[in-house]
């Protein structure tokens, strides 16, 4: 089986764009569609997918159950029902695309985890391991991985906010005399409107 | 409704009267009745005189069913020292129902001969009137065919015909020979116009009066003068609070003089200091109240008559907000048998609250709307309903924390603000610019849009999803 | 036939085309009067080696009302498309731009639209010299792309600022104003389709704003779109330029009403209004293919009332804001505030405990390097517009035709565009 390495980010584009451009050329089969399909979930591109699953002919639809399968997952996403997503992924897939559905489960989860930490100061346990899709039990697990605060008596989550500080704005510095050229540039350029 | 409405009756229009209105504007929101009143009726007869006068009785008989009949009695005599038969019939059919309703028959009777005999009269006198100013026009005697015009636009006036007193009055302005007369000519022309609700009319006059007195130099410092100069603010003040502009009509009446006023045909100094009053609270800011208002020595002699006005005026400026909002509660029904405040009683008094409730923000970076409900005898809901369309209308810079009930001064990021503006700028600037070398492209290319042959244009649109 | 044959691949090797054309029109009443002379031709010709004549005789071949086997047909454009040198076809626009139509109304016949994409992605850069010009063949790409409900092809098309138009051939007639604005309207409606509001707005505006003295379908139809796209973006209908043709905004109100119902009752924040204006209108707006818009302009409504909440409040029970914004309740606000949360609209967290909402600032604070480097690319860019702004401004201004117009009537010249961009403000 395909271990998840396999697929790097830069990986599975480069599959995309060949999928894509076999599509163009006529020469797609529900196997290419059914990856295709599931790569736009990977990448968060709903609209790509919601329009591929649009186009793919009916006849591969109606004989590729799997493909129903996967584009139902991707309703999902779409109308952003996160609970609901678990359960679509929650199938018996194909070696082809499983191990791009486990990546697509893990991006899910940490999407919402993350979620759940910037848009909640309280959050009730039971709501919480619906975001996970996981049991009350490994969420409440999670959450102490974090360092959350857990109330056992209101079953109440106090998710620990993310330092938004920290930005990663280290790959990025302007040095001074750098600094000081776009300025001069800035000011010939305000002067030559002058005139 | 036509866009132009005009009563039947209404004959040849001299060209500079284009912009008549009809009276049907009014009527909108009049259906109310106010049950007590600390109105009293005498005080009409002392400040009021001619149609006005009798205007602002009906209205009250109309509006307020325990002056009713009082109100038409004393419209009923009053009317009779005129010409008026039409309105005294309307009048006299009011009262013998009113009358009747109160158990009181001797009021009941339409003085029929009456009406004929005043009919009689006023064609003879109109019939004179007519003869003399035709010697004048014969003699071309400039003056003595203006005071002819004038003559038959009181007598008009007089039996209730307003169009034809505007007329009048306006063929007048052909025979002025000095800026007196002009005056004279644009005072005719606003009193009338007023009864007729021509508002715009109103203030082009007071403009042409203004300008007139303007010519007249030394002079413009005579007792006399000073009174019309007073009239011409009160007129104007008076139009624009029926045009809904409240801040200049504040600033109109703020500017009347108490030493010269006198203009009973039209408003009394009483209403000068609720209108200029009210509006002032409505729109002025605290410190256009201290210069404008309150340390204003004329206005003050008017406040003095409506010592309620003045202490609502004081209260606000001392941010005694429950007792100001208060005292104007207990007043408003007053406020609403007045003709021509009457229509503009709720905006004034929401424009009046809105305006206490930023000034009682103002200070402070956090405010419990708990107490600040209180002030305003108001439920905390209700409060914060208010506040949220201040808020959104940008009036008041604040945020409710709905939770614990406090308002809460917001601090504006300038900084922020500013990048927030000049990526906004940039942007537009970029797409206005794309369209533009667009734009050049197509009109070099030549590329239009034309009507025939028509099918070349239409898409098929069906085809394209 | 095969002394033609030859005769062509003489004056192909020689590069003399003018005797090509002559030796091409000549024979036209003769040999070349039906497809199966045409593919015989073709065939012993190299797309290559031969391109001019090549192209030539497949351009002659559609315009027959029988062109023969549609497959061979298609395999004789694509090998024409790809292996045709640039250059020479620059020599014929007219006849590439003819075949590019014909396949596009082929593919679109016969419901195969998506196999025409590349090959009119690879004939748009052929004929191109620069990717900033316009082609009357992007329409039929975004034609086909959007039948085809296939768009990334179409992007890197889009993308581009258009700066120039093609002139096909030197003479007349001039360019094409239907394939003008049906690249304007498809790129907005591809746009649409992906959700990238602003810049299909920005479409829809140059297809409406186009020079007219009538209406056409296609502005009324880009019109339509623009104000329920300018709901969803800017919660209300953004006005339109200035030069703006009067016509258009004379015509195209009325034609428009049940839209502009629409947009009024959304002005005035109330979802039962502007569901009543819906369902009083829904055949109209299914009639134009505009119910999906007009179903997402519905849903916007309840997050335009939210976004204006967090304006007024720091924190807000979940009932009331259910209460003030007409949700059905509690778990409804939630799931809105938490969808707006996660597309960054707006900046807000639950306490689930409370049942409250608090309302934050833009955290971003325009002071970190990254932000900088942000502002530095669109000075920068904005920049070399200016620049390029004042070339054309000078340009124009040493054009005789210009000069001419200017000093005979001040004013006669169609610059409401470069001339008034000073006076707008914007600089």
């Amino acid at each position: 089986m395909a271990d998840q390495k396999y697929f790097s980010p830069e990986i599975v584009a480069e599959f995309l764009t060949n999928f894509e451009q076999n599509e163009l050329d006529g020469l797609a089969t529900a196997e290419t569609y059914s990856q295709q399909l599931a790569i736009y979930l990977v990448q968060n591109e709903l609209a790509n997918a919601k329009f591929l699953w649009k186009r793919i002919p009916e006849d591969v639809k109606t004989a590729t159950e799997e493909l129903q399968k996967i584009w139902t997952v991707g309703c999902k996403m779409w109308l952003k029902d996160y609970t609901g997503v678990y359960t679509a992924l929650r199938q018996e897939w194909s070696e082809i695309v499983k191990p791009l559905m486990l990546v697509l489960e893990g991006k899910i989860r940490d999407h919402l985890f993350e979620l759940v930490q910037k848009a909640y100061t309280s959050i009730h346990l039971d709501k919480f391991s619906l975001f996970l899709g996981m049991t009350a039990d490994s969420a409440l697990e999670v959450a102490r991985n974090h360092n959350w605060q857990y109330d056992d008596a209101t079953k109440m989550l106090t998710p620990v906010k993310r330092d938004t500080g920290a930005r990663k704005s280290s790959d990025i510095t302007i040095k001074s005399d750098k600094q000081l050229g776009i300025l001069t540039d800035y000011v010939s350029f305000l002067e030559l409107i002058e005139h | 409704m036509p866009l132009v409405a005009r009563p039947a009756d209404q004959g040849y229009l001299e060209p500079m009267q284009v912009d008549l209105v009809s009276e049907s504007q009014a009527n909108v929101d009049s259906e109310f009745n106010v049950e007590s009143t600390t109105l009293e009726l005498d005080y009409f007869s002392l400040n009021y005189a001619g149609l006005s006068k009798l205007r602002r009785l009906l209205f009250i008989a109309k509006h307020c069913p325990c002056l009713e009949l009082d109100a038409l009695k004393l419209a009923h005599d009053n009317v009779k020292q005129t010409f008026n038969t039409k309105l005294y019939a309307q009048i006299a059919i009011k009262l013998g129902e009113a009358s009747s309703r109160a158990g009181e028959a001797e009021n009941s009777q339409m003085d029929v001969n009456w009406i004929e005999a005043t009919n009689k009269k006023a064609a003879v006198k109109l019939e004179h009137l007519d003869t003399d100013l035709k010697t004048h026009k014969a003699n071309t005697i400039k003056e003595s065919i203006r005071r002819g015009h004038d003559d038959l636009g009181d007598h008009h006036l007089d039996c209730g015909d307003l169009n034809n007193a505007l007329k009048c009055y306006s063929r007048s302005r052909d025979y002025c020979s000095v800026p007196k007369h002009i005056i004279n000519m644009c005072l005719n022309v606003i009193k009338v116009s007023a009864l007729l609700k021509n508002w715009a009319h109103v203030l082009n006059f007071v403009n042409k009066a203004e300008s007139s007195i303007e010519l007249m130099g030394e002079q413009r410092e005579k007792p006399a003068n000073l009174v019309i100069a007073t009239k011409l603010k009160c007129a104007a003040g008076l139009a624009e609070l029926a045009l809904k502009k409240y801040k200049s009509a504040a600033k109109h009446f703020l500017l009347a003089q108490f030493d010269h006023f006198e203009y009973k045909e039209l408003i009394s100094a009483h209403d000068v200091a609720v209108y200029g009053g009210l509006c002032a609270l409505a729109t002025f800011d605290r410190q256009e109240l201290r210069t404008k208002v309150l340390s204003n020595s004329s206005f003050k002699l008017f406040l003095e008559l409506d010592p309620q006005i003045r202490d609502v005026l004081h209260k606000f400026y001392e941010s005694q907000y429950a007792s100001c909002l208060k005292i104007l509660d207990d007043i408003k029904d007053n406020f609403r048998l007045d003709l021509y405040l009457s229509s503009h009683v709720n905006t004034l008094y929401s424009k009046i609250r809105n305006r206490a409730l930023i000034q009682y923000f103002s200070p402070y970076v956090s405010a419990d709307m708990g107490k600040m409900a209180q002030s305003f005898n108001t439920t905390v809901p209700a409060l914060e309903d208010e506040l949220t369309q201040l808020i959104l209308d940008d009036q008041i810079q604040a945020r409710i924390d709905s939770h614990n009930k406090i308002l809460f001064a917001r601090e504006v990021d300038q900084r922020s603000t500013t990048f927030e503006k000049a990526i906004k700028m940039g942007k537009e600037y970029d797409k206005r610019a794309k369209a533009l070398i667009i734009r050049a492209a197509v009109i070099s290319n030549q590329i239009y849009v034309k009507s025939p042959p028509r099918d070349t244009n239409a898409v098929d649109s069906g085809s394209s999803r | 036939m095969e002394d033609f044959i030859c005769a062509i691949k003489t004056l192909c090797a020689d590069k003399n085309n003018q005797q090509l054309s002559e030796l091409l029109n000549k024979n036209t009443d003769q040999l070349l009067q039906n497809a199966t002379n045409i593919d015989q031709v073709v065939g012993a010709l190299d797309p290559e080696q031969h391109s001019l004549a090549f192209l030539a005789l497949l351009s002659l071949k559609v315009t027959f009302p029988n062109p023969g086997d549609f497959e061979l047909l298609y395999m004789q454009i694509q090998q024409c498309v790809n292996m045709c040198p640039a250059e020479q076809i620059q020599l014929l626009k007219v006849q590439l731009c003819q075949l590019c139509h014909y396949l596009t109304s082929q593919l679109l016949e016969k419901k195969q639209p998506l196999k025409g994409i590349k090959i009119l992605a690879m004939a748009i850069t052929k004929l191109q010299t620069s990717p900033l010009q316009l082609t009357s063949v992007h329409a039929d790409l975004m034609q086909l792309c959007l039948v085809a409900k296939c768009f990334k092809p179409a992007l890197p098309f889009l993308e581009e600022d258009i700066a120039e138009i093609i002139k096909e051939s030197s003479q007349d007639p001039p360019s094409d104003v239907r394939q003008f604005l049906l690249y304007y309207y498809y790129g907005g409606m591809i746009y649409t389709a992906l959700k990238n509001f602003d810049r299909a707005l920005f479409f829809y505006e140059i297809a409406i704003t186009t020079p007219a003295s009538d209406i056409s379908y296609i502005m009324l139809n880009a019109y339509k779109k623009f104000i329920l796209v300018s709901l969803l973006e800017h919660a209300k209908i953004i006005n339109l330029p200035k030069y703006t043709s009067h016509v258009v905004m004379k015509y195209l109100k009325p034609l428009s009403s049940p839209y502009h119902d629409l947009a009024d009752a959304y002005a005035s924040r109330n979802p039962s209004s502007v569901n009543a204006v819906v369902a009083k209108n829904v055949d109209h707006f299914t009639a134009d293919t505009n119910m999906g818009l007009v179903k997402q302009v519905m849903t916007s409504l309840y997050k335009v009332t939210i976004k204006r909440l967090t304006k007024t409040f720091l924190t807000l029970s979940l009932n009331d804001m259910a209460n003030r914004v007409g949700l059905d309740n509690t778990e409804e606000a939630e799931r809105y505030v938490l969808q707006m949360i996660e597309d960054g609209e707006i900046y807000a967290s639950i306490n689930q405990k409370d049942g409250m909402v608090s309302f934050h600032n833009n955290p971003e604070k325009y002071n970190d390097p990254r932000m900088l480097k942000r502002l530095d690319d669109q000075i920068r860019a904005y920049q070399s517009l200016d620049d390029k702004l004042h070339s054309m401004d000078s340009m124009l201004a040493l054009n005789p035709q210009y000069i001419k117009k200017t000093n005979d009537i001040s004013g006669g010249f169609d610059d409401e565009g470069l001339g008034k961009m000073k006076d707008d403000g914007i600089l």
